[in-house]
């Protein structure tokens, strides 16, 4: 009679549960330093990501880089870029947003992206860096601190971004997007490259000491 | 033959090969002749054997193998067991002088209180840098989301505002409030930087210590307090 599970339940239970335990670990690894995947949740990032959400509630799998770099250099955040990050109001959530400065730029608060409501606690931050909003150069605007980034969604309508809270800081950071994974239309797609933020961003001068730069420019700024 | 005339036991291997040998069958002319073994065309393939009988073969692949497989999975295994579960790392700095020493002190972080779960007032945590990216910190929580915290030093001027701590953050402080770089310098600390709580403390002079709360009632020596 040849061996089954009935008779033997020890002889496949062993290496079940030891390709589990392998499986299992690895994943966590895996996921911890180089790749993830994740669905976009919420309407924030439409028309670059999961557009339909409001509609039918299809979601977009993302693939995410998480072997970034923590410098300045050729393999860190660009503008442009999407972020996956922990949000700062909510430490046990992640959140999906657009690079769109990085430390030393100058933004330009947009009116349209003020979060709704008079005392809310995100539109008085907002009132307080309108209010903030530094004169020096004629253009106005909030410069992002070093060690931070500007984050926006593309969907200005509902987006809790940046306008909410402040710079944010690059920590938090933890991935960039590579790819999407589905639906199958637009497998192996890059469906957020070429899309233009309305909002104004004089660029600050980020070099291979982007630190020092961006640190003299805030202190420039007062 | 041999085996009759022996005086002394030979040792079982001999006795076996010897057995062996006699008990092979012996050639003999037979009288019928063997039935020819009918040609077909059947191919036939060496019989699967599983990964590690291939390696057992070679002694320096079956090596090898092993020592891959039991570095992948403490690997693996210490990966999550610091990530999740506790990690010692050496503390550098003064700006926990009474508390941690400025050198040669290690700490044991919990990581099951990463990103504020169960953090309360008074705790030692350790943290991400918010403003240098790689760098980790380890400060006293003052003040968690919707506590009152003073935004400088008390006494030391500074505007003396109270400010209140913003949703999903803390308010850290030092415990050497002269030589400390913390929430006066950076503001407040989103909580999701927060990699663990400092549990112990330990040193080679030393041993191992715990942490005081850190935080006593306030009394005032007089009451002419306004």
């Amino acid at each position: 009679m040849p061996p089954s599970f009935l008779h033997q339940p020890t002889k496949f239970l062993y290496p079940a549960a030891t390709l589990t335990l392998w499986l299992t670990t690895a994943l966590i690894t895996l996921n911890d330093n180089l790749v993830e995947t994740s669905f976009i949740q919420g309407t924030s990032m439409s028309p670059s990501l999961s557009p339909a959400y409001h509609t039918t509630g299809h979601r977009d799998l993302v693939l995410w880089n998480k072997w970034i770099s923590h410098s300045n250099g050729p393999g860190s955040l660009k503008r442009g870029d999407i972020v996956l990050f922990r949000s700062p109001t909510r430490p046990d959530c992640n959140a999906v947003k657009r690079v769109v400065g990085l430390e030393g730029d100058r933004i330009t608060l947009d009116p349209q992206r003020r979060p709704a409501g008079d005392s809310s606690p995100e539109s008085r931050v907002w009132d307080a860096m309108e209010a903030n909003a530094d004169p020096h150069g004629g253009s106005g605007g909030v410069v992002v601190p070093p060690g931070h980034i500007w984050v926006e969604g593309d969907f200005w309508r509902k987006s809790q971004d940046s306008n909410a809270y402040g710079p944010l800081s690059k920590s938090l950071v933890m991935g960039k997007a590579m790819l999407v994974l589905w639906p199958w239309e637009r497998c192996a797609t890059r469906p957020w490259v070429g899309y233009e933020s309305a909002t104004r961003v004089v660029e600050g001068r980020v070099g291979r000491k982007g630190d020092e730069v961006g640190l003299v420019d805030a202190i420039r700024a007062g | 033959m041999i085996r009759g005339r022996c005086l002394f036991r030979l040792p079982s291997i001999e006795r076996v090969s010897l057995r062996t040998r006699l008990t092979k069958p012996i050639r003999r002319a037979s009288t019928q002749p063997k039935p020819q073994p009918t040609t077909t065309t059947t191919t036939t393939y060496p019989k699967p054997r599983s990964l590690t009988r291939y390696l057992r073969t070679s002694p320096r692949l079956s090596l090898t193998y092993s020592f891959t497989k039991y570095f992948l999975a403490s690997a693996l295994l210490l990966h999550i067991f610091f990530e999740y579960f506790y990690v010692l790392e050496l503390a550098w700095g003064i700006s926990m002088l009474p508390t941690i020493a400025s050198a040669n002190d290690w700490v044991l972080i919990s990581k099951l209180y990463r990103r504020g779960r169960n953090l309360h007032v008074g705790d030692v945590v350790s943290f991400k840098h918010p403003d240098k990216m790689g760098e980790y910190a380890v400060k006293r929580i003052v003040g968690m989301p919707g506590d009152f915290v003073v935004e400088g030093t008390p006494g030391k001027g500074g505007s003396g505002r109270m400010l209140q701590v913003p949703m999903g953050h803390c308010w850290v402080i030092g415990d050497n409030l002269t030589w400390s770089r913390d929430s006066r310098t950076f503001g407040a600390l989103p909580l999701a930087l927060v990699t663990g709580k400092v549990v112990r403390v330990f040193s080679f002079r030393q041993g191992w210590r715990k942490l005081n709360h850190g935080l006593q009632p306030a009394y005032a020596e007089s009451d002419a307090l306004d």
